[in-house]
C-alpha cells in the first residue's frame, strides 16, 4: 500500500514538472449554456426584530431582481459549473484556450482540437494555420462546436506544438474524455384503419410515445412524421377550436424527466400506391420522425428515427370486407347486409359459402352454396339475409378461414326496447386454390 | 390468433443506440450531416413474452456495460453529489471548535471528516466546468500526457485500442434478437440513474446556484450537529437556576441592559445576575393581577416599545395612552391569527378561568432549547491562514458576538455587517438567558414576545447560512407553532388582553419554507397551503365587517383598511413562497400560474413577474412563449410613455432571448445598452462579460469582471460574480490560484463571517 502510494505521488511529480517546462498552457472548458442564478429569500416584516434588516440586505444583494426580492430566479448568469451531461443530438461546444505562462516569446503555435468517437475523428479547430507568435500573458482563443452524431465515449484531443526561442520544436497534447447519452425513448405502433365501407382506405395510424430519458425538463419544439413518398400524412396532434388550434398537450409545451408524450398521426396512401389488394404487401416503409428539442436557455438537441417500417396487414389468400349493413335492425325480421369477397392470392379459387349460426343471430338461406370461380384480385358481392333474435348491440364478426383475417365491426345503438340494434354472425368461408 | 395481426398493434422499439449503427449499414448516419438516425429495430416478430425472457438473460450483461459507462464517464455531477454533503459536513465541523479536550469522540469525527475532505478534494475538482485532465493509466487512450519533443503525431497507435473499446459496447446488442432488450434496459439503466443523479446543465439554475449548494443533499443521519456541546460555563449556570426560577424571572428581561450585560457575558458568573427581578420591566406572574387596570396596559405592550424607539418608526405623541392604543390596534392587527380548534379551546378555558396553565398537558406545549451552541468560525479566516499565512489571517477582523452590545442593537450590528454566525450565537447567548438555551428542549418554559422574535432571527439566520438541519432541529419543538403558549391568551396575567399569536408571521412562513431546502418540497407546499387558507380566511372576515379572528368587535374604517392591506401582502408573500417551491420542484406550469396569480396583489410588480416568467420558459426551452410574456412587458412600458429601448428590464429580456438564440453577439449589444443607461447596473456588468467569453473574448471578460470588482467591490463581492471571475482564472492560466487568493483579500476586507467561500473555489 505505502509503496503504491508513494509512487503515485512520485507520478504526480513527474507530471507537474513535465508541465511547469511546457511555456504554454492548455485550458479546455466546455461551454453549456449559463445559467441563472438564484436566490434564497428570507423576509421579515417591519415591525420584527430585525425591522427593515432583511430586506436592507436583499436589496443590496445585486443577484436579486429589484423591486421584486422575493422572486427566486434572479437574472444574473453563473457559468456552467460541472461538464454537465450530453446527448446524442445536442452542440458539443468548448472554449480552448493557450496561454504563454513563460516570460518569453513563443514563435509558431499550431493548436489543433480532433474529436475522436467510437467510428470517427474529426477535426474541430477552426482556423489550423500557425499563429506566428504569442507573448508572455497572451492566450490564443477558439471556441469549437459540434453536433454529436454517436453515443458513447467521446475523446477530444488538443494538440499544440510550438518554438521557442531558441528554436527548440515543442509539442504536447491533452486528452479530454466524455461520455455521450441517449436523450429519448421512441417507441412506435402502427393502427390499421378500414372504416369506409365502399372502398377501403387504407389508412393507417402511427402512435408514437417519446420519453424524456434525460434529467432535465425537455421543450419540445417538433416532432413530426416525414412520410415516405408513398402517403400523405395528417398530424393529430391538434384540436381545433375555431380558428385558433391548441395542442392535444394543452399548455404543457415541454416533457419532465421520464414523462412519456404521444402523438398521433394518420398516413394515407397516396391515390397512385392506395393499398389495393395486394399491391401493398409485406413491410413497407412509413417515414421517419423528426424531433427537435430545447433545454436550458434554448440549448438544442435534434435526432430522427430511421425510417419506420410498418407491416402491411396480411389479408391472406381471401379478403372479406362489407360492403352494406343496417345500423339498426329490427328484432326478428330479415335484414340484408352485402359482403365483398377479393381473391388476394396469386391463383384462381373456387369458393364455397358456409353459414353457422351463433346464438343470437340466424343466417336465412342455404349453407354450403357453391360461389363459383374467383381469378386473382377480383372480387365478388354477395347480398346476404340475417335475422336476430336478441336484443342490443350486437358485434358482427366476420371470419376467413385460410388465413385468419380479423374485421370487427361495431354498429352505434339507438335505444328502442323493441329494436335490435345490430346483430352478429359468423360467416365462414371456405377457399379452394385450384 | 392471428399471426400477421401482431406486428400491426406490437409497440416497436426505436433503438438509439449507436450500436445499432453496425446493424444497419443501409442507413450510415453519416448522410446527412446534420441529422442523426435512430434505427428501428426491425424485428418484429418476437412477442412480447418473448422479450422479457431475452432481457432477462441479458440483463447483467447489460447492467455491467451501464455500469462501466457511469464510471467511465466524465460525468461528474455523480462525484459532485457525494462532495457537497461532505463539504457541508466540513465547514460545519470546522466552526464547531470542540470546546472540551475530553470529547475525544467529537476530536476523531472531525478527524475523519477533514480526511474525507482531501480525499474528496480530487473529484470536486473534476468536477469543474473545466475538464478532467485524462492522465497516464487511462484505459482507452493510453497515449500519456507527458511532453514529446518533435512532433510524433501518431494518432495509429492509439486508434485501434478506442475502436476495440467501441466493439466491446457493441457486442452486446448486435444480434437482432436482442435489440429490442437492449432498448429497454438502455432506457431503465437511465432511469436508474436518473434517480441518483444528478443535476444536468439545466438543474443547478434552480438548486444547485452555489447559495444552495449547501445542505441539499445532506443526509440527517451523518449531520446531526451532534458536535455541538453546550458551553461549559454557560449551561453550567442556567441548569441550576431555571429548574428553581421558572424563566418567568427573566421575562422581557434583555430588553433593558442592565440585566442582559451580565446574563449573557460568560465571564461575569454571578449568580445575581440569573434572577434579575429589579428591571422595571420585568412582571412576575403574581404581581400581574394588579396591572388589569387600564392604566396598566402600557407596561404590558412594552415588549415593543424599546424596538419602535430604535426604529423611530411609530410616532409616540405625548400621550401616552394614545400611544398605547395605537401600538395595541397594530399589534392587534399584526398578531391575529386563528389557532387550530384544539388550542382555540384551550385558550377559551385559560381565559375564563377554567384551567390554570399549570394544568396543561405538557404534550402541547412548544418546549424549545437550544440544539447547539456556538457556530462561530469565520471560513474566510480559515482560508486566509491556509493560503496567505497566519500573519494575513490576523489582519482579518470581524465582529463576533463578544465584541458587539449583548441585545437587540449588537445583534443587528452583527446582522447588518454579515456576520450572520456571530449573530446565530448571540441569539444563542441571549435565548439562553431566557432560559431556552442547551438542552432545555423539552422542559416547560414562558414564551414572550421578545423570546419569539430571537428564535425568529435565530433560525431566519441559519436558514441564510444554509444550515438547514440545523434550523430543522430547533423548529422541531415547535411543532406547527400552533400550542396554546404561542399564544398572548395564555398568559392573562402578563399580556392581559391581548390576544393572537406570539408566533411572527415571518416566523411561520420560515417554517414552511424550511423543509424544500432539505428535500421536502410537498411539505413546504402543505404548509404553505396551510398558511394561505387562514390568511384569506382573516381577509374575509374583514370584509365581513368583522374582526380578524372572526369575532363581532368594531373596527374603525381605517383599521379596517389598514388590516386588509397587511394581509393582502402576507397572502402575496405566501403565494411568492408558493411560486418559489413550485420552481423549486420544476413544476413550471403551477409556478407560473401562481406567479401571475401574484401580480394581482402587487401590481406595482408586474414588469418583474411578467419578466421572470418568461425567464422560466427561457429556462423550459420555450422561447416563443418566453417571448409572448416579454411583449407584455414591452407593452407596459409603451403604455408608461417610454419607447421600449429605454428601458432595461425590456433590454434584458431581449438579451436573454438572444442568448437563448445562440446569438450571444446581440446578447452582449443588448447588456450593453442596459449600461448606457444604467452603468453601475451589476447585472448587465456581469451578464455582458459572461457573453464576451462564449464569443472567444476570455481576456477582455476577464478585464471586464476583474475591474468591476476592484472599483465597486460593494457590488462585485458577489458569490455570482466571484464564481465567474475564479472560473475565467482557472480557464485562463496555470497560475488561477494567485489570483484567486487576491480576491480572497479583497474579500476579507469587507465581508463577514456569513460569506460562502466555496465561490472562490480555492479548495
Amino acid at each position: 500500500m505505502q509503496v503504491k502510494g508513494q509512487s503515485s505521488a512520485a507520478d504526480k511529480m513527474d507530471v507537474s514538472q513535465a508541465k511547469q517546462e511546457h511555456l504554454l498552457a492548455l485550458k479546455v472548458m466546455r461551454l453549456t449554456k449559463p445559467t441563472l442564478f438564484t436566490n434564497m429569500p428570507v423576509t421579515c416584516e417591519d415591525r420584527d426584530l430585525p425591522g427593515d434588516l432583511f430586506i436592507r440586505l436583499m436589496k443590496d444583494d445585486p443577484s436579486t431582481v429589484k423591486g421584486a426580492e422575493t422572486l427566486i430566479l434572479g437574472e444574473m448568469l453563473t457559468l456552467p459549473q460541472n461538464f454537465g451531461n450530453i446527448f446524442l443530438g445536442e452542440t458539443f461546444s468548448s472554449y480552448i484556450s493557450v496561454h504563454n505562462d513563460s516570460n518569453q516569446v513563443v514563435k509558431d503555435i499550431l493548436v489543433k482540437a480532433d474529436l475522436q468517437t467510437s467510428s470517427q475523428r474529426l477535426n474541430l479547430s477552426a482556423s489550423n494555420s500557425a499563429v506566428s507568435e504569442l507573448k508572455p500573458e497572451c492566450c490564443i482563443d477558439d471556441v469549437i462546436h459540434h453536433e454529436v452524431k454517436e453515443i458513447g465515449t467521446h475523446i477530444l484531443v488538443c494538440a499544440v506544438s510550438y518554438t521557442t526561442q531558441t528554436g527548440e520544436k515543442l509539442y504536447f497534447r491533452k486528452f479530454f474524455k466524455f461520455q455521450v447519452l441517449k436523450p429519448l425513448d421512441v417507441k412506435t405502433k402502427f393502427y390499421n384503419a378500414e372504416s369506409d365501407l365502399s372502398s377501403v382506405t387504407d389508412e393507417v395510424f402511427l402512435e408514437a410515445q417519446i420519453q424524456n430519458i434525460t434529467t432535465s425538463p425537455m421543450f419540445m419544439e417538433k416532432v413530426s412524421l416525414e412520410p415516405s413518398m408513398m402517403y400523405n400524412v395528417t398530424e393529430l396532434n391538434n384540436v381545433s377550436a375555431g380558428i385558433e388550434s391548441e395542442s392535444t398537450f394543452g399548455r404543457m409545451s415541454y416533457l419532465q424527466p421520464l414523462d412519456t408524450r404521444q402523438y398521433l398521426y394518420c398516413l394515407k396512401p397516396k391515390p397512385e400506391f392506395a393499398e389495393k389488394a395486394g399491391v401493398i404487401k409485406g413491410v413497407t416503409v412509413i417515414g421517419k420522425l423528426d424531433i427537435v428539442w430545447k433545454t436550458n436557455l434554448g440549448e438544442r438537441g435534434r435526432l430522427q428515427t430511421s425510417q419506420l417500417q410498418r407491416m402491411a396487414p396480411g389479408y391472406g389468400d381471401v379478403r372479406l370486407s362489407l360492403e352494406l349493413i343496417p345500423d339498426t335492425v329490427s328484432l326478428e325480421e330479415p335484414f340484408d347486409i352485402t359482403c365483398k369477397i377479393t381473391n388476394c392470392s396469386e391463383r384462381t379459387m373456387d369458393l364455397e359459402l358456409e353459414m353457422c349460426n351463433t346464438r343470437s343471430v340466424h343466417w336465412c338461406g342455404v349453407s354450403g352454396r357453391q360461389l363459383g370461380k374467383l381469378s386473382p384480385s377480383a372480387s365478388l358481392s354477395i347480398p346476404l339475409k340475417l335475422l336476430s333474435s336478441v336484443q342490443g348491440l350486437q358485434v358482427h364478426q366476420t371470419q376467413t378461414s385460410s388465413v385468419g383475417f380479423y374485421h370487427a365491426y361495431i354498429a352505434e345503438a339507438k335505444c328502442s326496447s323493441q329494436e335490435i340494434l345490430f346483430s352478429s354472425q359468423d360467416v365462414e368461408m371456405k377457399s379452394e386454390s385450384e | 390468433m392471428d399471426s400477421s395481426e401482431a406486428p400491426a398493434h406490437r409497440p416497436v422499439t426505436l433503438d438509439i443506440d449507436g450500436a445499432d449503427e453496425t446493424l444497419e449499414a443501409s442507413v450510415p448516419p453519416q448522410t446527412d450531416p446534420t441529422e442523426e438516425s435512430i434505427d428501428l429495430d426491425a424485428e418484429a416478430f418476437v412477442s412480447p413474452q418473448d422479450d422479457s425472457s431475452h432481457s432477462e438473460s441479458l440483463v447483467d450483461k447489460l447492467n455491467d456495460q451501464m455500469m462501466e459507462s457511469v464510471m467511465i464517464s466524465d460525468s461528474p455531477n455523480s462525484e459532485e453529489e457525494d462532495v457537497v454533503p461532505i463539504d457541508s459536513l466540513l465547514e460545519q465541523n470546522e466552526e464547531e471548535e470542540p470546546k472540551t479536550p475530553d470529547d475525544a469522540d467529537t476530536e476523531e469525527r472531525i478527524e475523519d471528516v477533514r480526511n474525507k475532505d482531501v480525499s474528496a478534494a480530487e473529484p470536486e475538482e473534476a468536477s469543474g466546468a473545466l475538464f478532467k485532465e485524462e492522465n497516464e493509466g487511462e484505459k482507452i487512450v493510453q497515449v500519456d500526457d507527458k511532453r514529446e519533443t518533435v512532433a510524433p503525431d501518431d494518432p495509429k497507435p492509439e486508434a485501434p485500442k478506442t475502436q476495440e473499446s467501441a466493439l466491446e459496447m457493441d457486442s452486446d446488442s448486435t444480434p437482432k434478437d436482442e435489440a429490442v432488450p437492449v432498448c429497454t434496459i438502455f432506457r431503465q439503466g437511465v432511469q436508474l440513474k436518473a434517480q441518483a443523479l444528478i443535476p444536468d446543465g439545466f438543474q443547478p439554475t434552480l438548486v444547485k446556484s452555489p447559495s444552495f449548494t449547501i445542505g441539499n443533499t445532506e443526509t440527517p443521519n451523518k449531520l446531526v450537529p451532534q458536535v455541538c456541546q453546550p458551553s461549559p460555563s454557560l449551561s453550567k449556570f442556567f441548569t441550576d437556576s431555571s429548574a428553581v426560577n421558572p424563566a418567568s424571572d427573566f421575562f422581557d428581561s434583555f430588553t433593558t441592559s442592565t440585566s442582559f450585560v451580565s446574563i449573557s457575558n460568560p465571564n461575569a458568573e454571578s449568580p445575581k445576575a440569573a434572577a434579575p427581578p429589579e428591571s422595571p420591566l420585568v412582571s412576575a406572574p403574581t404581581a400581574a393581577g394588579t396591572y388589569f387596570t387600564p392604566v396598566a396596559t402600557k407596561p404590558q405592550v412594552a415588549p415593543a416599545e424599546p424596538m419602535n424607539k430604535l426604529q423611530a418608526v411609530f410616532p409616540s405623541g405625548d400621550d401616552p395612552f394614545g400611544s398605547a392604543l395605537v401600538t395595541s390596534d397594530l399589534d392587534k392587527r399584526r398578531d391575529a391569527w386563528l389557532p387550530s380548534e384544539d388550542t382555540r379551546r384551550v385558550l377559551i378555558s385559560v381565559a375564563t378561568q377554567q384551567v390554570s396553565p399549570v394544568q396543561i398537558d405538557r404534550e402541547q406545549l412548544a418546549m424549545p432549547g437550544l440544539k447547539f451552541d456556538n457556530l462561530q468560525g469565520d471560513a474566510v479566516k480559515d482560508l486566509m491562514q491556509r493560503f496567505l499565512g497566519d500573519q494575513a489571517a490576523m489582519k482579518r477582523q470581524v465582529l463576533s458576538a463578544n465584541s458587539v452590545e449583548q441585545n437587540f442593537l449588537g445583534l443587528k450590528r452583527l446582522i447588518s455587517t454579515k456576520n450572520w454566525r456571530a449573530a446565530v450565537d448571540l441569539t444563542g447567548r441571549l435565548l439562553t438567558a431566557h432560559g431556552q438555551g442547551y438542552g432545555k428542549s423539552g422542559q416547560p418554559t414562558n414564551h414572550t414576545t421578545d423570546s419569539l422574535q430571537l428564535w425568529f432571527v435565530r433560525l431566519a439566520l441559519l436558514v441564510k447560512l444554509s444550515l438547514f438541519q440545523n434550523a430543522e432541529l430547533e423548529f422541531e419543538p415547535f411543532g406547527n407553532l400552533d400550542h396554546p403558549d404561542l399564544y398572548y391568551e395564555y398568559y392573562p396575567t402578563v399580556y392581559p388582553g391581548r390576544r393572537g399569536s406570539m408566533v411572527p408571521f415571518s416566523m411561520r412562513v420560515l417554517h414552511a419554507e424550511l423543509p424544500q431546502y432539505l428535500q421536502k418540497p410537498q411539505e413546504t407546499l402543505d404548509r404553505l397551503h396551510r398558511i394561505k387558507s387562514v390568511c384569506q380566511k382573516i381577509l374575509s372576515n374583514l370584509q365581513e365587517g368583522l374582526a380578524e379572528d372572526g369575532s363581532m368587535m368594531n373596527l374603525t374604517q381605517d383599521n379596517r383598511l389598514a388590516s386588509i392591506q397587511l394581509w393582502r401582502s402576507r397572502l402575496s408573500r405566501v403565494m411568492y413562497s408558493m411560486a418559489n417551491c413550485l420552481l423549486m420542484m420544476k413544476d413550471y406550469m403551477l409556478a407560473v400560474e401562481t406567479y401571475h396569480s401574484i401580480i394581482e396583489y402587487e401590481p406595482e410588480q408586474r414588469v418583474q413577474l411578467l419578466s421572470g416568467i418568461g425567464r422560466i420558459f427561457l429556462q423550459i426551452g420555450d422561447i416563443r412563449t418566453a417571448e409572448k410574456y416579454f411583449q407584455d412587458v414591452e407593452k407596459g412600458c409603451q403604455s408608461k410613455g417610454k419607447t421600449a429601448n429605454e428601458d432595461t428590464s425590456v433590454l434584458m429580456n431581449r438579451a436573454f432571448v438572444y442568448l437563448s438564440q445562440n446569438n450571444y453577439a446581440d446578447a452582449h449589444t443588448c447588456f450593453s445598452s442596459v449600461l448606457e443607461l444604467d452603468p453601475k447596473n451589476p447585472v448587465a456588468n456581469n451578464n455582458a462579460a459572461v457573453c464576451l467569453l462564449y464569443l472567444g473574448r476570455l481576456k477582455e471578460s476577464l478585464g471586464q469582471l476583474e475591474s468591476l470588482v476592484h472599483k465597486d467591490p460593494a457590488l462585485y463581492l458577489h458569490e455570482s460574480v466571484l464564481f465567474n471571475l475564479t472560473t475565467m482564472y482557472e480557464l485562463e492560466s496555470s497560475r488561477s490560484t494567485q489570483k484567486k487568493q487576491a480576491l480572497l483579500e479583497a474579500v476579507a476586507c469587507r465581508e463577514g463571517d456569513s460569506f460562502n467561500v466555496q465561490c472562490l473555489k480555492l479548495v
